[in-house]
């Protein structure tokens, strides 16, 4: 069984690593990986050279900017939010299957400019070795603007990170993953800030209904909602309040996936020439949509 | 059956009375890349309980990349 904590060897490791950043911009939406490294980095390098950003936007859920600025004010991490437009990008809006290469080249663009005027060295992320295999076409926007990612250079899996996080008493270990609203869309379905505000709404009544890990795709103008097996009783106990919110939130209709919630979902049609992997991203793939 | 000239329709119904539903099917999405089960709630229990996902591997194979149980209105 894999372990549930690193070992002393690669936690030192991965110290030795933040401690060579020297001063540190980290990208922070306030999910559990991000906090994680947010707060590793103020303790090892303390607080005049940390800076955590988030950015702003309307493809960034309320919860997760909630979560943000609350871990960030709990232990004091040094945080910075900066508006970011790539909803004005229409190579983004267009929502390609490269769509998070545009979203993370603006991220990127904003936070290298604020680790420049504040002097700080060393752009990081929270991509850990769990990554790895995953689509991931904003790891091309990383590398392109010198992003470093201490988790994933040192090898520690999400597993450790939520381990090691519940024995810093971060609130985030058992956090259920939150990707930005824009993954809820099919690609080459746009993404607009209509769209976003709905799948918002809806699946922002839901978690208010008790659901946890809930996705609201949107397939204008129908919800297909994707909820773990764990989670359909409730469903079944709130049909009627879960429809009536849902189409309130702007649907027309509301059904239910069979198979349920799953991690990237909406990357199974993909062919493998549109794949873009850490550790094996092919060049020229990321600007070519 | 809803009366339609789409041939995913029939097919993923067939599949249905297989496995013991009477639910029709309709498709949906931009793409009708969504077959919808349109069931009474007996079998919406069913195909939200452990069953489900067995039957949705066989409507898929109609030609569908999802397959989802519609909440219809009260």
């Amino acid at each position: 069984m894999p372990s549930l904590i690193p070992s002393a060897e690669r936690r030192a490791r991965l110290r030795a690593v933040l401690r060579e950043c020297d001063s540190v911009v980290v990208g922070y939406s306030g999910g559990v990986d991000s906090v994680f490294l947010a707060k590793l980095c103020l303790d090892e390098l303390g607080s005049d050279r940390v800076l955590a950003v988030t950015g702003r936007s309307a493809s960034i859920a309320s919860w997760s900017k909630q979560s943000a600025r609350e871990v960030a004010g709990r232990f004091n991490i040094p945080w910075l939010e900066v508006d970011t437009e790539e909803l004005s990008d229409p190579r983004y809006a267009a929502n390609p299957s490269n769509r998070c290469y545009f979203c993370k080249t603006e991220l990127w663009d904003r936070l290298r400019a604020v680790a420049r005027e504040r002097g700080l060295r060393t752009v990081l992320d929270g991509s850990n070795a769990d990554d790895v295999g995953d689509h991931r076409p904003g790891a091309v926007a990383a590398r392109e603007h010198g992003v470093r990612s201490p988790l994933l250079e040192t090898g520690i899996t999400k597993r450790e990170i939520r381990g090691w996080s519940r024995e810093m008493g971060l609130p985030t270990w058992d956090q259920p993953a939150s990707p930005c609203l824009a993954s809820r869309l099919p690609y080459g379905v746009a993404v607009t800030p209509r769209r976003l505000r709905e799948v918002e709404a809806a699946e922002e009544a839901l978690r208010e209904m008790g659901f946890r890990e809930v996705r609201v795709r949107h397939h204008d103008p129908v919800a297909r909602i994707e909820l773990p097996a764990a989670e359909r009783s409730l469903l079944l106990d709130r049909e009627a309040s879960v429809r009536e919110a849902v189409r309130a939130a702007g649907f027309s209709r509301v059904v239910v996936d069979l198979h349920g919630y799953r991690r990237g979902a909406l990357n199974e049609g993909l062919a493998s020439p549109e794949l873009v992997q850490l550790g094996g991203v092919p060049s020229g793939v990321a600007g070519s949509n | 059956m809803i009366e339609t000239a789409d041939p995913r329709i029939p097919a993923a119904e067939r599949a249905l009375r297989s496995a013991g539903f009477v639910a029709a099917v309709r498709a949906d999405g931009p793409e009708r890349e969504i077959a919808s089960i349109l069931a009474a709630r007996p079998e919406r229990e069913r195909l939200l309980g452990p069953e489900g996902e067995a039957v949705a591997d066989a409507v898929r194979a109609a030609g569908f990349r999802y397959v989802s149980v519609d909440l219809p209105e009260g």
